[in-house]
């Protein structure tokens, strides 16, 4: 039975390591921010991005470290999945690591990487913005300073079939009229992206806007679910859902899903982000609308809606050595020169509004226009510290009534509970 | 008792525990230490701007009956209800797999291998395949003729996670039991027959209790597999559908929202609760894991 006494010499080996550990600081060792003296340091930098197979992202980057020879930088290959993204720069930055210098950053995560400290204020003497437009320029700031400058932009629009619409609906009540040539065409009427993930938060934002109503006020610390406008821009989803508006297989719908019900023939329109554009206009395997689709703004509750602003950011790491070189880099990276070629090679909307108006891009990529238009009306995400969490309120609150559980009313006043409790978490 | 049998037998002990240091000295270190870690940050804030402060039990007494209690029992009912329905399946589907393979006069490689293809695949690649062939538009509703939305509803969502999880790990028992019944010698199936009993007889008095060795190993091995249970549900429905297990909110809390304290509270739950489950296990069905007779 002697063995049975071994467990006595395990306690004592796990309180000697555990005293270990305990010097070396067990307490966790979160946000302290850094000194904020301004951005300093030159030399070579790290530029943490997803992986682009267009090449354009190299080429770029290239072109950089040809002109700056003692300031080169690296890429350092991001998650192409947002979560796993933020994942990632979260564990970079808890680490205090230097590893990263520039970070690609979704634009709602700006509130939360700078409350936390992680990443560090761009006064305006370090990078010229004059000529970003300023919607997805609003994206990048907090408490009034900029942390973060937006590298490409993204605003929900409506995709439909030119060949069973002419003209595109411009409210509600139209794309519901509009649902008769669907019916008769046997194929659904409207889908956007509505599975529990962060797309549903945005599809709620985008219609809870377009009634003329908002998630969350300015400041991002008070929940604003509590009105008619944001009863009807929840009711316009659940309804048309039970209605059958949009097709019940859009509960389970992301982006792509949505995309290749659309492009399958399957829905006479889409809401969806700029990139379906290209892939479904142009012919190509599994493509059944090609040369049958036309882009255009999204409907309203009354008159034209309020597309979502999407897009991701450029941030500088408060953990960097190198922090003049990141700022220098990302005003190159928002210069004109290379903005176009984030639009012909990474096939990314460009943040100048200039490049929308250029003739030359126009006529290669009409769809410019429709697009500036939208990024013109949109509205940005709810801006909050705590995204992450109040994103999850949203999806939970919401995607139940749409599942058909519960009224558009319960829905509401869930979701102003719900974001309210998220917020209380900033 | 002799004085020199004492001596001898301290000697051994001696040997013995220095012989097993090295080895509890490595679970102190990955797992012992992870541990401790966990537990003390469990008992931190998550300010999002701010230094974390010492809250003491707060982070435990929010999951269990606080403001996020919800959330932490719905997964906790989830985890368990999954983990009962996917072992007893498992293990019906595994027998039969074992018995079958056991009685092939031919082929019973060949039949092994091809039944381990599931075990094989990662089951996030696994996932992902099932996750294409449960879309609207995938294989299993154009074979079923239904328009099941597979990921949009409850039931549907569980059964799928269900059905997953048992096509990729019924193989593992089955190979588990197969092993089992493979020492089952030959007489006793002979003595049983000499006696007079049936198929059914011999299969419940001979196979199932010679076999209940085996059965309790796998048993166990599955049960703390499925308690932790993260990767099918969060590739096929991110916890939609009350789908979310312990791991999968742990996750969500720990990484997603950056809630290293609230996380670690939970996490140190989720350890507490399968540790309770395997040491209720063992105790029932102990001398027979531990490889003693009875």
């Amino acid at each position: 039975m002697r063995p049975r006494q071994l467990p006595g010499a395990l306690t004592g080996a796990v309180a000697a390591i555990a005293c270990v550990a305990a010097a070396a600081g067990c307490t966790p060792s979160a946000s302290t921010p850094p000194p904020a003296a301004g951005l300093s340091g030159r030399g070579p930098i790290t530029f943490m991005t997803a992986a682009d197979p267009s090449g354009g992202t190299d080429e770029l980057v290239q072109a950089w470290n040809t002109a700056h020879p003692d300031e080169k930088v690296t890429l350092l290959e991001q998650s192409s999945t947002s979560d796993q993204a933020h994942t990632a720069l979260a564990q970079n930055f808890q680490a205090r690591s230097d590893r990263v210098d520039v970070a690609r950053i979704n634009s709602v995560w700006t509130p939360e990487f700078a409350a936390r400290g992680w990443i560090a204020e761009i006064p305006a003497s370090a990078v010229d913005t004059g000529k970003i437009m300023p919607a997805p320029l609003s994206t990048g700031r907090f408490t009034g300073k900029t942390y973060a400058i937006p590298w490409f932009t993204d605003a929900g629009l409506l995709y439909y079939r030119t060949d069973l619409v002419s003209t595109p609906p411009k409210t509600w009540a139209e794309l519901k009229q509009a649902c008769a040539v669907a019916k008769a065409n046997n194929i659904g009427c409207y889908a956007g992206q509505f599975a529990k993930y962060d797309g549903l938060t945005v599809n709620v934002s985008e219609a809870v806007a377009s009634a003329g109503g908002s998630v969350v006020d300015a400041g991002g610390t008070k929940a604003t679910l509590d009105t008619p406008e944001a009863l009807d821009g929840v009711k316009f989803l659940v309804e048309s859902f039970r209605d059958g508006t949009i097709p019940k297989a859009a509960i389970t719908y992301q982006e792509e899903d949505s995309r290749k019900a659309f492009m399958n023939g399957e829905l006479l329109f889409l809401r969806n982000w700029p990139y379906v554009y290209n892939l479904a206009s142009k012919p190509g395997e599994g493509n059944k609308v090609a040369g049958k689709v036309g882009m255009a703004p999204l409907p309203g509750r009354s008159g034209a809606g309020k597309p979502a602003l999407g897009g991701w950011n450029l941030a500088i790491s408060s953990y960097s050595k190198h922090q003049e070189t990141a700022a220098d880099f990302v005003e190159f990276l928002v210069a004109p020169q290379q903005q176009r070629v984030l639009l012909t090679k990474l096939g990314l909307s460009p943040v100048l509004a200039e490049l929308y108006k250029d003739a030359e891009l126009v006529k290669q990529y009409p769809y410019l226009e429709g697009l500036a238009k939208a990024l013109d009306t949109a509205v940005p995400l709810p801006q909050s510290t705590n995204w992450a969490g109040l994103s999850l309120a949203v999806q939970e609150s919401a995607y139940a009534a749409l599942q058909g559980s519960g009224t558009a009313e319960d829905a509401v006043a869930k979701l102003q509970t719900a974001v309210t409790e998220a917020l209380a978490r900033q | 008792m002799s004085g020199a049998t004492t001596t001898r037998r301290r000697l051994d002990g001696l040997s013995a525990a220095g012989l097993l240091l090295p080895t509890l000295l490595v679970l102190a270190l990955v797992i012992g230490y992870p541990l401790l870690l966990a537990v003390n940050l469990s008992l931190f804030s998550d300010p999002i701007a701010g230094v974390p402060e010492f809250v003491g039990v707060d982070n435990y007494a929010r999951a269990l009956w606080g403001a996020d209690a919800g959330r932490f029992w719905s997964a906790a009912a989830t985890t368990g209800g999954f983990t009962l329905v996917v072992v007893a399946l498992e293990l019906a589907v595994g027998l039969a797999m074992a018995l079958f393979m056991h009685q092939l006069k031919r082929g019973k490689a060949f039949a092994r291998v091809c039944v381990l293809v599931p075990w094989a695949v990662p089951t996030a690649v696994a996932t992902v395949l099932w996750q294409w062939m449960f879309s609207t538009g995938g294989v299993v509703n154009a074979l079923t003729g239904a328009e099941t939305l597979w990921t949009g509803a409850e039931g549907p969502a569980r059964a799928a996670v269900v059905i997953i999880d048992v096509w990729k790990t019924a193989p593992f028992v089955a190979l588990l039991l197969l092993a089992g019944l493979q020492t089952i010698p030959g007489e006793m199936y002979e003595a049983a027959k000499v006696d007079g009993a049936g198929a059914w007889k011999r299969f419940t008095r001979v196979t199932l209790p010679m076999l209940a060795p085996a059965t309790a190993v796998a048993v166990l091995f599955r049960i703390l597999d499925a308690l932790r249970m993260y990767d099918v549900p969060a590739i096929l429905t991110n916890g939609a559908n009350g789908t979310t297990t312990l791991s999968l909110l742990t996750q969500q809390l720990a990484i997603g929202q950056v809630r290293v304290g609230y996380g670690s509270a939970l996490s140190t739950l989720t350890f507490l609760l399968i540790f309770l489950v395997a040491l209720a296990f063992i105790k029932a069905t102990g001398a027979r894991i531990a490889g003693g007779r009875s």
